[in-house]
């Protein structure tokens, strides 16, 4: 009887890592690198949200780099999280990790500079805000926004 | 023994559950120090510290809060308060980046004993909506609406109703331009009539009521300039008009010279001019400088002598108001620090209003 308990569990374990390896090796993961942190400075040429991670709507940016004019795709955060103004044609400076999957060129967002202003998305070791501190940025502003207009 | 580990073990799962994602607490020290806290002739100094905290519960894409505040201050403690304000934000994503936003919240704010008279609670009600008109274009729109009740002196009751839009363009030359226009309708709805007994004492008769209606409106243009990423200019020019004065208001008047806040934004009449710099001079410190000029005119408030009695012949008070501010701050991992400074310098045509004002305060917010 044991034998047969030892076998069953055996057998469930192998199948489960054998399963999950194979849905790793399906996924692209993409992290945050703090040894590839860059900073680039340019025009946004387009605003958007995509679903990424678990499905949630992400504000990405298109940015044209201003001197040798390379095109940047920006994640900057779910779209919850992000509260600010911009639209295309804004000169922002962004600095994030670099990621380089064939031509493409991608900044995580780690800050975004702009008119004087630094909004922060993710802290010095790339992780993100809006991660177990939901309310920091987009409804923690309209918080601010909400004392500001009462006193 | 093993329950105990087994409950122990559980609360530990929850609370880290509860902190990783939905539960988030935030605490706030403030100090300022101010050689004029009630901006009047009087010039009363004070130290006073601020403490916050608000514990926020989110749920999708609604929000449960609750702030709390307190107020010391070193030599006026009569003057401390305790603000609690619980509430509910609803944030919704729109098709684009539009969003509508909707908040519904109580506010309470005790004053220590000789001020309980401005002891209020009530409730209050934001909407808004954000909406790109096009790539470059944007509105924003919104109604609040607050009610104030004052147990202690009903008079000073109130409702306030605002409705303002406002419009962003952007160019390329990275010039913005915002006009923004909004209606307040505030309602005093019990006023009590002030009387003068034979020792030429002011008496107010609760008996005798009488309400007021304020509106109020104000169109606002502002022009923002960024010169690169990390250096932007800003000017502003703002207009009010006060539709109706103060009439039949003296009862709020009389009370006000301490601390009621009759000059807030929706009950003056006059034009401002704001100019500003932001800067970063280093990598994430960030400053902030700006000046303002007020000229303030109080439709229906009358210049006073000292004892309190009405000019003859009749004035109205006008202000001008000249403000420098400065701020800087710093980020940290989940800490913010930041500096202000203010200096006002208020002319009056009545004296008990003419005053300089200088603060300066220093505070650390901390996000767990």
């Amino acid at each position: 009887m044991k034998k047969i308990i030892f076998i069953l569990v055996a057998l469930i374990l192998f199948s489960s890592i054998y399963i999950l390896s194979g849905q790793v090796k399906n996924r692209v993961y993409k992290y945050f690198r703090v040894d590839r942190v860059i900073s680039v400075t340019g025009e946004i040429s387009k605003i958007k949200t995509e679903k990424s991670y678990h499905k949630r709507s992400f504000i990405v940016f298109d940015l044209i780099e201003k001197k040798e004019k390379k095109i940047y795709k920006i994640e900057v955060s779910p779209q919850w999280f992000y509260d600010l103004d911009l639209v295309e044609g804004n000169l922002i400076e962004v600095k994030g990790s670099l990621i380089k999957s064939g031509k493409d060129i991608t900044l995580m967002a780690q800050s975004l500079t702009f008119e004087g202003k630094i909004v922060n998305f993710r802290d010095r070791n790339g992780f993100p805000l809006w991660r177990g501190n939901r309310r920091n940025k987009g409804m923690m502003k309209k918080m601010e926004k909400r004392r500001k207009r009462r006193h | 023994m093993k329950r105990t580990i087994i409950f122990t073990l559980t609360l530990i799962f929850f609370i880290f559950n509860l902190r990783g994602e939905e539960f988030n607490f935030g605490v706030e020290l403030n100090s300022y120090y101010s050689n004029n806290v009630f901006l009047n002739s009087t010039a009363i100094e004070d130290y006073v510290s601020v403490i916050s905290a608000d514990v926020n519960y989110t749920d999708k894409n609604l929000n449960f809060y609750l702030d709390a505040d307190v107020n010391l201050f070193r030599e006026n403690p009569d003057f401390n308060s305790f603000r609690v304000e619980p509430g509910i934000e609803y944030l919704k994503y729109l098709k684009g980046r539009n969003y509508i936003y909707f908040n519904l919240g109580y506010s309470f704010l005790n004053y220590n004993e000789s001020f309980t008279d401005f002891n209020y609670n009530g409730p209050f009600v934001q909407f808004g909506v954000k909406y790109y008109l096009s790539a470059s274009m944007l509105m924003k729109t919104g109604y609040n609406f607050q009610y104030r009740d004052y147990p202690n002196f009903s008079s000073f009751d109130f409702q306030n109703h605002t409705f303002f839009v406002e419009i962003n363009k952007f160019f390329r030359s990275q010039t913005t331009i915002r006009i923004q226009s909004g209606l307040n309708y505030r309602t005093y709805p019990h006023i009590a009539s002030l009387e003068t007994d034979m020792a030429g004492n002011f008496i107010y008769n609760d008996e005798e009521t009488n309400s007021m209606n304020v509106p109020n409106f104000y169109s606002l243009l502002r022009v923002s300039q960024g010169i690169g990423t990390r250096l932007g200019l800003f000017a502003e020019a703002e207009v009010r008009k006060n539709f109706r004065g103060m009439e039949n208001g003296d009862t709020l008047i009389n009370n006000s010279y301490v601390i009621y806040p009759y000059n807030d934004n929706y009950l003056w009449d006059g034009s401002r001019i704001t100019l500003g710099v932001r800067f970063i001079p280093f990598s994430e410190i960030s400053i902030t400088g700006k000046y303002s000029y007020f000229r303030k005119d109080y439709p229906g408030i009358m210049v006073m002598n000292e004892d309190g009695i009405i000019l003859d012949p009749s004035l109205e008070r006008s202000d001008q108001l000249s403000q420098f501010s400065f701020s800087l701050s710093k980020k940290f991992k989940s800490l913010d620090l930041y500096f202000n400074s203010v200096f006002r310098d208020n002319g009056s045509n009545d004296s008990f209003f003419e005053y300089n004002m200088l603060t300066l305060s220093a505070g650390v917010r901390y996000y767990f």
